[in-house]
């Protein structure tokens, strides 16, 4: 039999698209995109982007917390998250504790809650909070996109342990299935593939 | 108007006539058609479902949420502490004001748990008047100061921030609504209390304490 070679187009789509961004092919950022290839390359998922805390709870209060529950398609992959604060209060972004939560297996995206300075992707901000120009772009991609299965909920808890309120906001970069688990494998067989 | 279209040589058209992107490669809101890595997805997704289904990626199992009710496995615990008004004091009249750790509980390794109860009292002193913020208490997890000098830090525990009346007693301690406050393997659990400036109370102790259990995660 003789092998078949498939060649693929490049895909230039926002991550790559960009004439003011070299993108280095050894570094992390690309090498993260290598992992989401097949992500990007199906032709039945959108983006959708979801932020916390929403607009009539910012800011936090001092001392005090926001939970939110999500709910996304089954099957839809968070890629990627970023967080802003307040220009002014940048120094604090130390102080907002997030953890994300699978509900679906009850499992946490982080360890433990993890510090809003790790996900600040303004290279202004950035720069501020001392990490080395350029090595910041938004959004801040998870090492592999992590699937969210059936009932699709993602619970966000954002902690403030500052005396102050704090002007921040989450956003939750998803790819979301167009169709339901059902409807989708109904359009892979009309594709040919066995679903 | 379509490229085809257009009278201008290629070199000729301004820059936002040229297409950039692969035709077939633009998100859209409604499939036009699946593909070979959507097929891929879906595998995967069917994958995961089956190992959750199977068990692979659940943790213990128990017959109630763990955290709603102990399970055989879990231990209890319940430390008590009692903190003189003095230890918030500083020379001269007045007092510190600064969040002053007055209990300390590590959540041991491999271990999550939860508080069901707290206690936050002031006894046999005087002068405390409920929600005036002269006593402020505070419980917190993950306690990490972010200097040397800085006891603050870590995540303060939900609705537990600033607590400025007292809760509940040794004999009746304040039940945690809404399921109790969850934390995790190797969490540091810190109460801190922070007595104003300016207050006018004397002498007595506070008594703190926290219950709960622990169970394997």
């Amino acid at each position: 039999m003789t092998p078949t070679i498939t060649v693929e187009r490049d895909i230039v789509d926002g991550f790559t698209m960009s004439a003011s961004q070299l993108l280095v092919p050894t570094s992390y950022r690309a090498l993260i995109l290598g992992q989401m290839d097949t992500l990007r390359r199906a032709s039945a998922l959108r983006p959708r982007h979801y932020v916390a805390p929403l607009q009539t709870d910012i800011p936090i209060p001092a001392y005090k917390q926001v939970e939110y529950q999500i709910t996304v398609m089954a099957g839809s992959y968070v890629y990627g998250l970023s967080f802003a604060i307040q220009a002014a209060q940048i120094d604090f972004a130390q102080y907002v504790h997030i953890q994300m939560t699978d509900i679906y297996t009850e499992s946490p995206f982080f360890a433990d809650y993890v510090r809003g300075i790790n996900f600040i992707t303004d290279p202004t901000s950035a720069l501020a909070v001392g990490y080395p120009k350029g090595t910041f772009r938004a959004p801040h991609l998870l090492a592999q996109p992590r699937i969210i299965c059936d009932p699709g909920n993602i619970e966000i808890e954002m902690y403030n342990s500052s005396n102050t309120d704090l002007y921040c906001q989450l956003c939750v970069f998803v790819a979301e299935p167009c169709l339901p688990p059902d409807q989708m494998a109904a359009l892979l067989r009309q594709a040919g593939y066995a679903a | 108007m379509s490229i085809n279209s257009n009278p201008l040589p290629v070199q000729n058209m301004p820059p936002y006539h040229f297409r950039t992107y692969p035709k077939g490669l633009m998100p859209r809101c409604r499939p036009y058609g699946a593909n070979l890595y959507d097929d891929c997805l879906d595998a995967e997704y069917k994958d995961y479902v089956r190992f959750y289904n199977e068990g692979r990626l659940k943790r213990k199992e128990y017959l109630s949420a763990p955290w709603v009710s102990m399970p055989p496995e879990g231990r209890r615990f319940r430390p008590i502490r009692s903190t003189p008004l003095t230890a918030f004091q500083v020379p001269g009249p007045g007092f510190n004001a600064v969040d002053t750790v007055v209990l300390q509980e590590r959540v041991p390794l491999g271990y999550d748990g939860v508080i069901s109860d707290v206690v936050f009292n002031y006894l046999g002193g005087s002068g405390f008047d409920e929600g005036s913020g002269e006593i402020t208490w505070r419980l917190a997890a993950d306690y990490l100061p972010t200097s040397p000098t800085d006891a603050t830090g870590g995540r303060y525990l939900r609705d537990m921030g600033a607590v400025i009346t007292s809760l509940g007693s040794l004999t009746q301690p304040s039940p945690v609504p809404r399921g109790g406050l969850r934390v995790y393997s190797w969490d540091l659990i810190t109460v801190y209390i922070n007595v104003s400036a300016a207050a006018t109370i004397a002498g007595g102790n506070m008594i703190t304490s926290i219950s709960g259990w622990y169970w394997p995660r």
